[in-house]
């Protein structure tokens, strides 16, 4: 244990120390949320992009440009 | 209940019949009756490539099922060969394009490529194509030795960013354009692969930071 860590736990109460302990579930929970709010956000930003997606092929796209810029 | 565990053969059917279903999707956007020719190359390079970038990035996510399904030293094995032909279908993929592009419009290469470059997605697809070229040089045996571990590491974080960059060039190419149903899964395809990324190699580690400075 590093010094730094020696000294945190020195500052921490007696009474307060089972609760950090108890801390892993937590944590855990703390991630399974993060994970299911992650991938939430994924899938609803893969949905949106592809729905925003162009409808043009490319070509038609340059074709276009090429035209109004020729005179 | 437990998702049943993942072998490496059911990854390897699962991506070669995934990549198989891309490349098909490139020869549908050819059309009928099929011209083997610089089009043909560049539609079916593209999409493989593409299709290849994502896989690369979940095959490298440090995702436990895979781990534990495939191990650790066979998933590096399979990135450094794939990650070399996601290079060379990358590259390929950009000289039949323009090729295709000049043998269309009846002009020369630099004609071509200047048209070529106003596709949109195009300029940022470009810069990860350098960002790939550079880190399969870097990745050669001979160079590799020469350049510190610290810079290979860093071109390598960059390919998220070219892999990302590519992305808007696959979602407005011809392959994918107008099809919603198809532009929704591959889209889909990206952000999950991103968002284990995000999740094993990024979340996991900094968890685990928290919960051994907690523990003291």
């Amino acid at each position: 244990m590093s010094d730094t860590a020696l000294d945190y736990r020195r500052r921490i109460p007696r009474i307060l120390r089972p609760s950090l302990t108890a801390s892993a579930s937590l944590i855990r929970w703390s991630l399974r949320i993060t994970t299911v709010m992650l991938f939430s956000a994924a899938t609803a930003i893969g949905v949106n992009l592809g729905m925003s997606a162009p409808e043009i092929p490319p070509t038609s796209v340059v074709q276009h440009y090429v035209a109004q810029s020729e005179p | 209940m437990r998702l049943p565990r993942l072998t490496a053969a059911t990854i390897v059917v699962l991506v070669w019949l995934g990549a198989a279903l891309a490349v098909l999707q490139a020869f549908v956007t050819a059309g009928l009756p099929l011209r083997i020719g610089a089009s043909l190359v560049a539609h079916v390079t593209g999409m493989a490539a593409g299709y290849g970038a994502a896989i690369m990035l979940i095959l490298m996510s440090r995702s436990p099922w895979l781990e534990r399904g495939v191990g650790t030293h066979r998933l590096a094995h399979w990135h450094a060969w794939g990650g070399a032909v996601i290079i060379l279908l990358t590259v390929g993929h950009a000289i039949a394009a323009v090729q295709a592009w000049a043998g269309a419009g009846s002009m020369g290469l630099v004609a071509a490529m200047r048209n070529v470059l106003q596709i949109p997605g195009l300029t940022t697809a470009c810069v990860g194509t350098l960002i790939l070229l550079l880190l399969g040089l870097a990745s050669i045996r001979v160079l590799r030795r020469r350049i510190s571990y610290e810079r290979w590491h860093f071109l390598h974080l960059l390919t998220y960013l070219a892999v990302a960059f590519g992305f808007a060039h696959q979602l407005a190419g011809p392959d994918l354009a107008g099809r919603q149903w198809l532009q929704i899964a591959w889209s889909l395809l990206y952000t999950f692969a991103f968002a284990l990324v995000l999740r094993w190699r990024v979340l996991q580690p900094l968890f685990q930071l928290w919960r051994h400075r907690l523990k003291g």
